[in-house]
C-alpha cells in the first residue's frame, strides 16, 4: 500500500498528466483465453490434465475438476432459475422415511415380545431363540409354529439344529437366510 | 487461495505432486506474465507464443531454482529475457541497428484495431511506451503497471536501484512529453 502511494506521489510530482490517467488495461484478449493458455502450457510441457485430479495434497485429498468452483455459482444460479417456486427443498427422501418407520416398528415389536416372554426363555438367550425372534418379527410366523416352538424341549431331547430345521420348514425361508439374520 | 512459494516448492519436491505444483504456479502467475509480455510486444498472438515459451522454460528449470529470489521474480526475469530476445530478432529481421522499424511494426499492430479497445489518451500512452528503448520500457512497466518496489525490480532486472530510479525518471518524463503533444 505504501509502495503504491510512493509511486503515485512520484508520478504526481514529475508527470501530472500521466498520473491523472487510469491504469486500466487497454488491450483486448480472446474470451476464455487464460483457461486455454493453461491447457496449451500443459500440452507443451507434456503434463496430462488427469494428473491434477490424481494428485493429492495433504490438506485436501479430494480434488475437483479444473474450473469447477469458477463455474459453480453460474450453475447454481441457472439451476435455481429453472426450478418451480415452492417445494424445492427436500432434505430427506420419502423412501428413507419408509425405511426408518419399518426399522422403528420392528424394534418396538421386538421389545414388546421380549418383555412378554417368560423369564426363563429370556434368560436362556440361546442363538436359536434369537433366530426365532428375528424370524417372527421379519416374516410373521403363524401362531401354530410359535406355540410348537415354545413346546419343544430345549434342555434335553431337542438340540439347536433340530429347532433350526423346524424353523426352516415352518417359515419357508432357506437356511442361509436364517443364519444370516 | 493463492499458493505461496513455500507451498508450491513443497509440492514440487514430491515426485507425485510435481505436475500439480507446476499447474498451480501457472494458474497463479500466468496473467501477470502475460500482461507484462503483451505490453512489450502488443500483439496477442506473439504474447501467447512467448508466455508459453516462458512457462516451458520454467517447467524445465524449476528443479534447479535456487530460491535466491521469489519464484515470480525468477519468472519475470525469464519473461524479460524471452521478450528482449524476441524484439532483438525483430530488429535483425529488419536488418537495422535502429529500433525505429521495430517500433513502427509495434505501432502498426497497435493501430490494427484488433489489439486495443482503448480511448485516444490510452492509445497515446501505448504509443509513448513503444517509443521508449526496450529496457527502459521494461523498467517503466514494472513500476507504473506492476507497481513493483525498486528493490524487487533490482532483483528482476539485475540492475542497481539507483540506475533503475534514473531510468524510470527518464521514461516518465518522455511519456509525459509525448502525452502533452497535441493534448
Amino acid at each position: 500500500m505504501d509502495e503504491r502511494k510512493n509511486i503515485t506521489d512520484e508520478l504526481k510530482a514529475t508527470a501530472p498528466l500521466l498520473s491523472s490517467l487510469s491504469k486500466k488495461n487497454p488491450f483486448v484478449i480472446p474470451e476464455g483465453y487464460f483457461n486455454e493458455l493453461e491447457e496449451s502450457i500443459r500440452v507443451a510441457t507434456g503434463i496430462e490434465p488427469a494428473k491434477e485430479l490424481q494428485a493429492k495434497s495433504p490438506e485436501n485429498p479430494l480434488m475437483v475438476p479444473p474450473g469447477y468452483f469458477e463455474n459453480l455459482p453460474a450453475v447454481i444460479v441457472q439451476k435455481a432459475g429453472s426450478r418451480k417456486p415452492g417445494g424445492m427443498i427436500r432434505t430427506i427422501k420419502k423412501r428413507w422415511w419408509a425405511i426408518a418407520a419399518s426399522v422403528a416398528a420392528i424394534l418396538i415389536i421386538s421389545i414388546s415380545v421380549l418383555r412378554d416372554r417368560p423369564a426363563e426363555t429370556l434368560a436362556s438367550g440361546t442363538p436359536i431363540d434369537t433366530t426365532f425372534l428375528l424370524l417372527e418379527n421379519a416374516s410373521g410366523l403363524p401362531d401354530a409354529v410359535v406355540v410348537e416352538f415354545y413346546d419343544m424341549d430345549n434342555s434335553s431331547s431337542s438340540s439347536d439344529s433340530l429347532q433350526h430345521e423346524y424353523l426352516i420348514e415352518a417359515s419357508g425361508i432357506d437356511a442361509e437366510t436364517i443364519l444370516s439374520l | 487461495m493463492v499458493p505461496s512459494d513455500e507451498e508450491l516448492l513443497s509440492l514440487y519436491a514430491q515426485p507425485t505432486s510435481r505436475e500439480l505444483a507446476f499447474t498451480r504456479l501457472v494458474r497463479r502467475d500466468q496473467k501477470k506474465i502475460y500482461w507484462f509480455i503483451r505490453r512489450m510486444v502488443i500483439d496477442h498472438d506473439d504474447a501467447n507464443d512467448l508466455v508459453q515459451d516462458v512457462f516451458i522454460k520454467v517447467w524445465n528449470g524449476l528443479s534447479s531454482f535456487r530460491k535466491e529470489s521469489s519464484i515470480t521474480h525468477w519468472i519475470y526475469r525469464i519473461a524479460m529475457n524471452v521478450t528482449l530476445t524476441f524484439l532483438e530478432r525483430k530488429k535483425k529481421k529488419y536488418d537495422t541497428v535502429s529500433l525505429d522499424e521495430v517500433s513502427a511494426d509495434l505501432l502498426g499492430k497497435l493501430h490494427s484495431g484488433k489489439n486495443l479497445g482503448a480511448d485516444r489518451i490510452e492509445m497515446k500512452l501505448q504509443e509513448a511506451m513503444i517509443a521508449l528503448p526496450p529496457k527502459q520500457r521494461l523498467v517503466f512497466q514494472l513500476r507504473y503497471y506492476d507497481e513493483m518496489p525498486y528493490e524487487e525490480m533490482s532483483a528482476v532486472l539485475e540492475t542497481s536501484e539507483g540506475a533503475l530510479k534514473a531510468s524510470y525518471h527518464h521514461a516518465v518524463k518522455k511519456v509525459e512529453e509525448y502525452l502533452k503533444q497535441g493534448a
